[in-house]
Order: structure tokens, then C-alpha cells, then sequence
């Protein structure tokens, strides 16, 4: 078995016990990003001084020093989260060559934990799209079908965990950015409570509904990850002061009995009959293990997408006013005045998706529309809110399929946004009612394609997502099937 | 949305849209939008609006002087700068 075949947790326990080196597994790996990547395409940079890092944890585990809960992982972070060593570029030509002068509140927590950040991940630009194909770079490509996207937008970090060209990564979910194209990777794409994790040095997107999210090859990563990532930070006026679990030590320690939702409108009409299929036979599996299956309704679940297009681009066309050529990104050369200089930067810069939701949110923020558009999604989003507080009054867990068709085709829904955004409409309603959502394997279609089934939880209770999560692979092997293109 | 409107916003957006631009665009977000009427089904006259899904509301934190970024990595990133400034055209005629 190779290095990079292992879990996160594994690798970290090898290099603890001194069975493997660090830097062993960074040279490994880089080897294979080497040769693999390029048909993926899930790195935008790879970072230069993995390698020297990994010798300096080598050395602190030989002289018996203590190392960090991630000692000597290599963890991949999605390119609109910020590091200081590394360019953060957001998937955008705005900011193709912007060097951030601060590392994010995540990426000093993996650090201090001896993680070893192995690169930055493509994506749809500043995190607009669901198929990675809105990069200003370069497409990302499905492990399991090159054909096919990977999702998105945190496509890079999904197909480089599921490719085995990084053993963690983080991505970032405001729409359903994590959560779908770990789905489509056949990978394991948590996002946690709106608040659990700093968004200090996230480049802000809608900055009421993202929320920065963990993909992995299995929970038990996931919650090693979170463990070290999750917590108050006062940088983050939103961040929660909410004491944070022993997530790996309370992993198999799930309450006896618990009840599961079925939303019926999360398996209607539009719903790729496999899928169905397949996620009712994971319901199966919680039945047998003395899960009580109920099912029930979130009502307002039609209304999702509208109401979250235009809140998201409302608050995108606020937080991307500031990419206007003066500080830092993209300047135009030789133009008139400042106004022309603005309007040229912007428009030279930016690429049409993110054009369009600067255009949308400006026009639902306008005079006359405000309260048509923007006002009437925030009141569409309460009553959102008010399906999942009034649901989990009396279910613990809602399980749903995480989207509605499998990984598609690269270029087959890109003449069309609203075909693209119809699609988020399950991981959506997450988001807007800002609880907590995880996605993990739960089959395949006759494809070959993965297929994802989300779990949602209350607010603050990723412990109990994790734990049931567990549960599930626990009693199968989904997660255990690699695509072809590893072996090859 | 009809055309004039698009440039309206494109021009509150600070985006310039060439006319193949402008075009797909109208195409794209008059569907969007008519997409997004079904909202206008539901009654929310007594519904109050939701903008922060956490409990929390004013954060306040004490007023403590902590170093802040230096000149030099504040202005790292200036496409044009001139010693201590950020440089862009005349904005006053």
C-alpha cells in the first residue's frame, strides 16, 4: 500500500510512532501531484517548503519533543482562504498574483498543530459555481470520470482528497460549496454551523452564509481536522463562543436510539432515480441499528434557491465593490480617469458568473427593487429557519440525498446559470438557516458515479452529525472505494 | 429586467458590458429573475427578516491597541505606489 492510500488520522499515527517519516510521505505526495495532477487539475500552487517543513517535525519527533494534533499531515486549502507563504487568488484573474499579508484564522491552527499545507485549490472564481469550470484558471476534472466536473465550488479540494493527492483539505460552503462536489468526488464534505469556524482571512463571498468546511476521505479526518480548526476567535465578529466537543474521543459513543427525518420534498420530482434509491437504502441501514425513520416535511424548501440567489448575490456585489483596482488585484493600464479605471479593472478581471451576481445583487439592492427582491428573500428565509427549528423539535437528524443528480458533464450547463443553480437545491436550506450538514458516500450509480447522502443537524451539533456519519461507514464500505484514476 | 435596466446596474456595478456581453446576460438573468417571482407566492407581510442565523446580535469586545500591519505589508500588494501611498488617478478635476 502506498503513503498517500492511507487517512489522515493513519498517516499522522505512522509518523507519530516514527513507523514513517514526514517527509517521506511530503516527497510522495509531491511525486504524485507530479504526475496525477495534471489530469485533475485540483491545484492552482503548490507550496515549496512542504518538504523543509516536514523535516523540521522529523527532527522535533526524533529529539522526543511533543508534536501537534495534525503532526506532519499534508492538508490542501482552498485558494480564496489565505496564507501568507502561498498566493491567494480565488480562482480569479482580480487577484492572480495577490499575496495575502496575514495567514487566515484556519491556517494558523493547522500550523500550530504541525500540519504541513501542501498547496492551494482550484475554484469557481471568489466561490461562485457549482462545477469548478468558472475559474479563472482552468477547469478541474472528476476523479472517477475526467469527463465530468468535479463540483464546486471547492472542486479542487474535493478531487484532490478523492485522486489521493492530499489526505485532508479545506474548502469553503456557502451555497453548498463543500458538501456537493465531496458528493460528486465520493468523498466525506462537512459543513459546520454558520460561526463554528473563523471566517478571518476566508475572502468574504456572502458573508452571511459562507461558512469555511473540511473534506475527507473519512469522518474520523474530518473530525480530527475540525478539532483543531473549530472555536472562538475575535477576529470573527461571528464567531461562537460555544465550548467545543472531544469530536475524535465521543466519535463511536452515538446515543442508542435517535429519530430520523425524511423531508418528502427533498425526494420529488427532479430526483435521478438512483440516487433515490440509494439513499433510502442507507435509511435502511439506520433502521436496522435502531434508528426510528420518520418522515416529514420542510415546506418552504421550493423556495430555497430563489431566496438564496438573491440573497448571495446581494451580498456578493457588496463584498466584491472592493476589487477596484487600488489597493491590490488587477489594474487596467492607460485609462482616462478613476472612474474608467475602476470600471475597466473590474471588468477586464472578473469573469461572466461573477459579473452576473454583481449585476443580480445590484439590481435587487437598487431603489424600487429593494423590497421586491432582498427584503421579501430574507423574510423567504425565515420561514426557511422556522422549518428546520420547528423539525428538529421532533427528529434529531434530517437525512437527505446531498443534490439531485450525479456529477455531470464539463461544459453542460454552462450556457445556462439557472439550470446550474436549480441543482443546489438541496444543500441550500443548510446555509440559509445557517445549521450544520455533512456529506457522505452512500453508493454508486450504475455509472460507477458516487452518489452523496447529507445529513443536517441543530445548530452546534456537528458532534452528533460525525457520530452518525460513523455509524454509516461503520456498516458499509462506500467510503472505501477509490476511483480508477488512482491506481492507473 | 429589460435592457435599460441592465445597464443601469451594470454602471451602478462599475462594470462595463460590451454588446455580446449585454445581450447574453439579458438572456440569462431575465430568466433567472422570472425564476425568482415564485417568491412573490408566499405571504410574509408578518414575517420578520432574517439577516444572522446565530444567537448572537451586538459583539462588543474591549478597546485594546494591538499592532496592526506594517506600511510595508499594507502596501505589498499596490498595483502603483508612490513611497508611502497607494497611487490612482486624479479623482478631484
Amino acid at each position: 500500500m502506498h503513503l498517500y492510500e492511507f487517512t489522515a488520522l493513519q498517516i499522522k499515527e505512522k509518523i507519530k510512532s516514527g513507523e514513517t517519516l514526514a517527509q517521506e510521505v511530503i516527497k510522495e505526495l509531491l511525486d504524485r501531484i507530479k504526475v496525477k495532477d495534471p489530469d485533475i487539475g485540483s491545484y492552482l500552487s503548490i507550496n515549496e517548503n512542504a518538504l523543509s517543513k516536514a523535516c523540521a517535525i522529523d527532527d522535533k519527533i526524533k529529539s522526543g519533543q511533543t508534536v501537534g494534533a495534525l503532526a506532519g499531515i499534508p492538508i490542501a486549502i482552498k485558494d480564496n482562504i489565505c496564507t501568507l507563504d502561498l498566493k491567494t487568488t480565488c480562482g480569479s484573474k482580480v487577484l492572480s498574483s495577490f499575496l495575502s499579508p496575514y495567514n487566515a484564522h484556519v491556517v494558523e491552527c493547522i500550523e500550530k498543530e504541525d500540519g504541513i499545507i501542501i498547496g492551494k485549490t482550484n475554484l469557481d472564481e471568489f466561490g461562485m459555481g457549482s462545477t469548478t469550470e468558472h475559474s479563472g484558471f482552468k477547469v478541474t476534472r472528476n476523479p472517477w470520470d475526467l469527463q465530468r466536473i468535479p463540483g464546486g465550488s471547492s472542486g479542487g479540494a474535493a478531487a484532490s482528497v478523492a485522486a489521493d493527492i492530499s489526505f485532508l483539505s479545506l474548502g469553503s460552503d456557502t451555497g453548498g460549496s463543500v458538501r456537493q462536489p465531496a458528493s460528486f468526488c465520493g468523498v466525506v464534505g462537512l459543513k459546520p454551523t454558520y460561526g463554528r469556524i473563523s471566517r478571518y482571512g476566508l475572502v468574504a463571498f456572502a458573508s452571511s452564509l459562507d461558512q469555511i468546511g473540511l473534506i475527507s476521505k473519512d469522518v474520523a479526518d474530518t473530525a480530527l481536522l475540525l478539532q483543531v480548526i473549530c472555536g472562538y476567535d475575535n477576529r470573527d465578529s461571528t464567531s461562537l463562543q460555544k465550548d467545543v466537543p472531544k469530536y475524535i474521543e465521543q466519535l463511536d459513543s452515538i446515543e442508542k436510539k435517535f429519530k430520523i427525518g425524511v423531508p418528502k420534498e427533498f425526494f420529488a420530482n427532479g430526483l435521478n432515480e438512483e440516487i433515490s434509491k440509494s439513499v433510502n437504502e442507507a435509511l435502511d441501514v439506520f433502521k436496522k441499528n435502531g434508528a426510528e425513520i420518520v418522515e416529514m416535511s420542510l415546506p418552504h424548501t421550493e423556495f430555497g434557491v430563489a431566496a438564496y440567489y438573491i440573497i448571495s448575490a446581494a451580498e456578493a456585489s457588496s463584498n466584491l465593490a472592493r476589487y477596484d483596482g487600488v489597493r491590490y488585484g488587477y489594474r487596467t493600464q492607460n485609462c482616462k480617469n478613476i472612474i474608467d479605471m475602476y470600471e475597466r479593472s473590474r471588468s477586464e478581471s472578473f469573469g461572466n458568473e461573477v459579473k452576473r451576481r454583481i449585476i443580480m445583487g445590484n439590481y435587487v439592492l437598487s431603489t424600487g427593487y429593494y423590497d421586491a427582491y432582498y427584503l421579501k428573500a430574507s423574510k423567504v428565509r425565515t420561514l426557511i429557519k422556522n422549518d428546520f427549528d420547528k423539525a428538529f423539535e421532533k427528529v434529531d437528524y434530517i437525512i437527505s440525498p446531498t443534490t439531485p443528480v450525479p456529477a455531470y458533464k464539463v461544459g453542460e450547463k454552462v450556457s445556462d446559470p439557472l439550470e446550474m443553480y436549480l441543482l443546489d437545491t438541496y444543500t441550500i436550506p443548510a446555509n440559509l438557516a445557517g445549521i450544520p450538514g455533512i456529506s457522505i458516500p452512500c453508493g454508486f450509480t450504475n455509472n460507477g458515479l458516487p452518489i452523496g447522502m447529507q445529513i443536517m443537524g441543530r445548530h452546534y451539533n456537528e458532534q452528533g452529525l460525525l457520530q452518525v456519519a460513523r455509524k454509516f461507514e461503520s456498516e458499509t464500505d462506500f467510503h472505501k472505494i477509490k476511483p480508477k484514476f488512482n491506481a492507473t | 429586467m429589460d435592457k435599460q435596466q441592465l445597464e443601469y446596474v451594470a454602471n451602478l456595478s462599475r462594470l462595463h458590458l460590451g454588446n455580446d456581453e449585454e445581450d447574453l446576460f439579458l438572456e440569462q438573468l431575465q430568466k433567472v429573475f422570472i425564476y425568482m417571482e415564485k417568491i412573490n407566492a408566499l405571504d410574509t407581510d408578518k414575517v420578520i427578516a432574517t439577516y444572522n442565523t446565530t444567537d448572537a446580535n451586538n459583539v462588543f469586545r474591549e478597546d485594546v491597541v494591538i499592532p496592526s500591519l506594517s506600511e510595508e505589508k499594507a502596501l505589498q500588494n499596490a498595483p502603483i505606489q508612490n513611497k508611502h501611498f497607494f497611487k490612482v488617478q486624479q479623482v478631484l478635476d
